[in-house]
């Protein structure tokens, strides 16, 4: 082929993520007759997320599919999709995403060496797992030991609502919960599926705390590489596989729980606003605001409505 | 290690060395160097202990976790492997095979021992502007939980090839004839200028420049006696650079992630525990207590050294720092009995492979999500047949040692030996408090080693008595370099693994396998062959993640069960991974127990034979590995 692509992401191989990656990158084959070949990594083969984050920078890797709360490392405003309790449902996500919200943390990422390839895919709302106590209320979770990845969206989150937020490194999670270093973790269902977290954890609250999505990233020295019709292309074909994706998620989200309750794990539904309120009633909301900036928390109120 | 690269340091003064003043001159900087990176390397050792005890304590005791002391560790870390890599390069404590070398003449042996710090030299070379470039690109990233810029972190790398390189020129400076100097920097020179001139050739080549680099190019710098990592360095750096378009700050990247992974954390860490048992004494009481029960019995202490590693392997995650846990316990009383040093790194290395089945093994918690294989069935799964392994090695141990002249050894009697366990009872209990804090969930395998020290200082000073003050700061010392050697190697291999994944040679391999004639007998034939090579190259977990997702649907489609199917493949993968000349392991197990990699290269040949029988029984009878699953 006359350029190569190396495509990289953090996921499982049969997660919708790169399923649809394939598919993609078939169809983008088949469309530029052959010019453009890319080849799929899953499953962080090439490197942690972090270090990916570099590679794709530097042109180690030319595509790569990031959590929008790791990208905030690199491109903090991009952190702002997961605002604790900001997304009511599905509806609420995409309108901000594929509006102006979107717009705007793409156009903050483009400042950059890096560039996104079009809409964003789902990760997916987190939920609170837990061997011990269930969490229904924001009171139950006071002083709740439980394994939070080390995003300050989320850890500040825990500590705002009195949770015990420990890091513990992924690798060492399921032992962690097995002998229960931390009573409970959270994560969108996918992953307590997949790292078959149920298996070590007995309820899970549908908290929906947190949405988390995907940005495909691209190497901007590579993608000037390409002609205008490939360019075109590329863009095409991953927007298509992203709506896939986007539709994925949502089947697994109703298939998932089912399959984790068969598997023993018992499902609770949380009523999240008195969750919100006791946000609100810190500094939570005004620190975030005042770290992301006016413009891009006015362009998420308009969605989520008045936050703190 | 007995073999250093500092061995050159021996070699008669001939024409071309530094002249009187010259030479006080330089080795006043020497040592002035030397100041430089231990006491910071010491340090960040303690640091360490400090950090995750402190985790711990806040998260177990006060309910209140840090969420700042992962990643503060994580960025000591690699300082920590950097500091302790400028240290080892120092002593000459970079692992190196020396089979071929140690057959030539004293003069030949000199100038491979030059050009060896020479080749080093030119890795270090033409890293540090990458390496330099990595670093100010993290200035552009925040650290999640402390909030800094990432290159408080990744200047570790620049820093530590520095110093690296200054310590390298120093000593072709100080300890090489000049003529000698002269010609291995030619013949570096020579041959990656050849490189070089020749690469529109190597772009045409595919992945058959896999093969040139990484099987030709690895085995003849490993053969001459290049240290481990350089080989692997080097190997990588020429194929990224020639073969493919990647820039190498990629590089820098692959070795960054791949030497401060926190769960290696726990291989300083152990190693420090190994020596502060045998500083305090504990060590001799354990093994008194041992030798009075098993000393009479021809190779005894093999027998408890092969149970050791199964008991240490349920606690920590990491092989490395199963290894350090026993070895130093070990291998003094088992040397002192006469035994070569060359069968005990051999025994030592193929116990790696052996465990590496035993709960809780980062490899099968890899397989399990990588593949939706039951982690729990796994780890129910894997404790069998490591003791299958077990009774292979103890067989051939017992082979090995039927002829072993005991008559000198006087058996103990009951009183003896009730006394020896007396005494070594706050010893023996060691091993059992680590285990409990992990079982019961008070810390993490990576944490556990720093209540194991807090355990052996309080035990040294208030029970043993036996506390040498003075000794801290070595052993510190020594732990840091120690870890830098192995670390340093595990950098260079997370590079070269990224190197041969990139080329996607792993789907072409899983075509063929599919389409094997042949059934279920020559798919598990073929695994395991390619496991082995696999896990020599690739180690274990970069081979599960690139191998898994493409072998197991194909193991479940022809009616392989996946947990016996999983553990075929993780003790293939240990043998390669244990087996010389690729096998990183091997040469983690000459570091820890500081022996020659080349003594261990004929003893081990039927340590390996034996596994491989294990191994085979452990994949014809399915039953070994799922008969427990409920
Ligand atoms: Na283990
Ligand atoms: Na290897």
């Amino acid at each position: 082929a006359e350029f190569q692509f190396k495509y990289a992401t953090g996921q499982d191989p049969t997660h919708p993520v790169n399923i649809r990656a394939q598919e993609a990158i078939d169809r983008i084959r088949e469309a530029t007759s052959g010019r453009l070949d890319i080849k799929l990594f899953p499953a962080n083969q090439l490197g942690s997320d972090t270090d990916l984050l570099g590679q794709v920078r530097n042109g180690g890797v030319e595509i790569f599919n990031l959590s929008s709360l790791i990208l905030a490392t690199f491109v903090p405003v991009s952190g702002i999709t997961s605002m604790g309790f900001a997304f009511n449902d599905y509806n609420a996500v995409w309108q901000a995403m594929d509006g102006d919200l979107g717009k705007h943390i793409r156009a903050e990422i483009a400042k950059t060496p890096i560039m996104t390839l079009g809409k964003i895919w789902d990760n997916g709302f987190r939920h609170v797992t837990s061997s011990t106590r269930v969490i229904k209320t924001a009171d139950d979770i006071k002083g709740f030991k439980m394994r939070v990845p080390p995003a300050p969206a989320l850890t500040s989150l825990f500590k705002a609502i009195g949770a015990a937020p420990a890091p513990i490194n992924f690798n060492e999670l399921y032992s962690a919960l097995q002998t229960v270093v931390v009573e409970g973790q959270e994560n969108p269902l996918a992953i307590i599926a997949t790292a078959r977290l149920y298996e070590v954890q007995k309820t899970c609250s549908l908290t929906g705390h947190v949405w988390d999505g995907y940005w495909v990233l691209g190497n901007k020295r590579a993608f000037a590489k390409l002609p205008a019709d490939v360019q075109g292309i590329v863009g095409r074909e991953l927007d298509r596989s992203a709506d896939d994706q986007r539709a994925d998620i949502a089947a697994l989200n109703d298939s998932l729980q089912k399959d984790l309750a068969a598997k023993g794990l018992t499902f609770h539904t949380v009523d999240r606003e008195p969750f919100r309120k006791a946000l609100s009633s810190t500094s939570f909301y005004q620190e975030w605001k005042d770290k992301y900036g006016a413009t891009a928390w006015e362009l998420l109120e308009k969605v989520s409505g008045k936050l703190g | 290690m007995n073999t250093p690269i500092n061995a050159a340091a021996t070699v008669a003064h001939g024409s071309g060395q530094p002249s009187g003043t010259q030479a006080r001159w330089l080795g006043q900087l020497d040592r002035g160097i030397g100041l430089l990176v231990e006491l910071p390397a010491a340090l960040l050792v303690l640091a360490e202990v400090g950090v995750l005890l402190v985790g711990v304590i806040w998260r177990y005791l006060l309910h209140s976790p840090i969420i700042w002391s992962d990643e503060l560790a994580s960025i000591l870390f690699l300082w920590l492997a950097m500091f302790g890599s400028v240290v080892a390069l120092r002593r000459g404590e970079h692992m190196r095979m020396t089979a071929l070398v140690g057959m030539l003449g004293p003069r030949a042996q000199a100038f491979l021992d030059v050009l060896a710090m020479t080749a080093a030299l030119a890795f270090l070379l033409l890293m540090a502007e990458p390496a330099y470039e990595f670093a100010s690109e993290e200035v552009w990233v925040t650290t999640p939980a402390l909030d800094i810029a990432n290159s408080w972190r990744a200047s570790a790398l620049p820093v530590g090839i520095v110093l690296m390189i200054s310590v390298a020129l120093l000593r072709l400076a100080r300890v090489g004839r000049a003529a000698d100097v002269l010609w291995a920097a030619l013949a570096v020179v020579a041959t990656i200028g050849a490189a070089v001139l020749a690469g529109p050739v190597f772009a045409g080549l595919g992945n058959l420049n896999l093969l040139l680099f990484f099987v030709v190019g690895v085995g003849v710098m490993v053969f001459l006696g290049l240290p481990i990592a350089f080989s692997f360095g080097l190997a990588t750096f020429g194929y990224l650079s020639l073969a493919t378009s990647t820039p190498a700050i990629v590089m820098v990247g692959r070795m960054d992630e791949g030497m401060s992974h926190l769960i290696l954390l726990s291989v300083p860490l152990f190693v420090f525990l190994g020596q502060l048992i045998e500083m305090t004494g504990m060590a001799r009481a354990m093994v008194g207590f041992l030798a009075s029960l098993l000393g009479h019995v021809r190779g005894g202490l093999s027998y408890v050294l092969i149970g050791a590693m199964y008991l240490v392997s349920g606690i920590s995650g990491s092989k490395a720092a199963d290894m350090a846990a026993v070895a130093p316990v070990l291998f003094p009383e088992m040397k002192a009995r006469g035994a070569k040093p060359g069968d005990l790194v051999a025994l030592l290395s193929a116990t790696g492979a052996q465990t590496e089945t035993i709960p809780p093994s980062l490899v099968l918690i890899t397989i399990g999500s990588v593949t939706g294989v039951s982690i729990a069935a796994l780890f129910t799964g894997g404790l069998l047949p490591g003791i299958v392994l077990g009774v292979a090695l103890a067989a051939l141990v017992w082979w090995r040692y039927r002829d072993e002249d005991l008559s000198h050894v006087r058996r103990a009697s009951r009183g003896e030996i009730g006394k020896a366990f007396l005494i070594a009872l706050p010893a023996i209990a060691l091993p059992f408090i680590i285990r409990a804090a992990v079982i019961e969930g008070v810390a993490t395998a990576t944490e556990v080693s720093t209540i194991g020290i807090v355990y052996a200082v309080i035990a040294g000073l208030l029970v043993y008595r036996e506390f040498d003050w003075r000794r801290i700061y070595p052993m510190l010392v020594d732990t840091a370099a120690l870890s830098g050697a192995i670390l340093l190697i595990i950098g260079a291999a997370t590079g070269m693994a990224w190197a041969l994944t990139q080329s996607g040679f792993s789907n072409t391999l899983a075509t063929v396998m599919r389409e094997l004639p042949g059934g279920v007998p020559v798919f598990i034939a073929v695994s395991i062959v390619a496991f082995i090579i696999l896990g020599s190259v690739l180690e274990g977990i970069p081979a599960i993640v690139l191998f898994g997702p493409l072998l197991f649907p194909i193991a479940r489609q022809i009616g392989v069960h996946e947990v016996h199917y999983a553990m075929i493949v993780i003790l293939a993968m240990g043998i390669g991974l244990f087996a010389p000349p690729f096998g990183v392991g091997y040469y983690a197990a000459c570091a820890i127990s500081r022996i020659s990699p080349d003594e261990g290269m004929k003893p081990i040949l039927g340590y390996l034979a034996a596994l491989a029988v294990g191994l085979i029984v452990v994949a014809a009878f399915p039953w070994v590995s799922i008969g427990f699953l409920g």
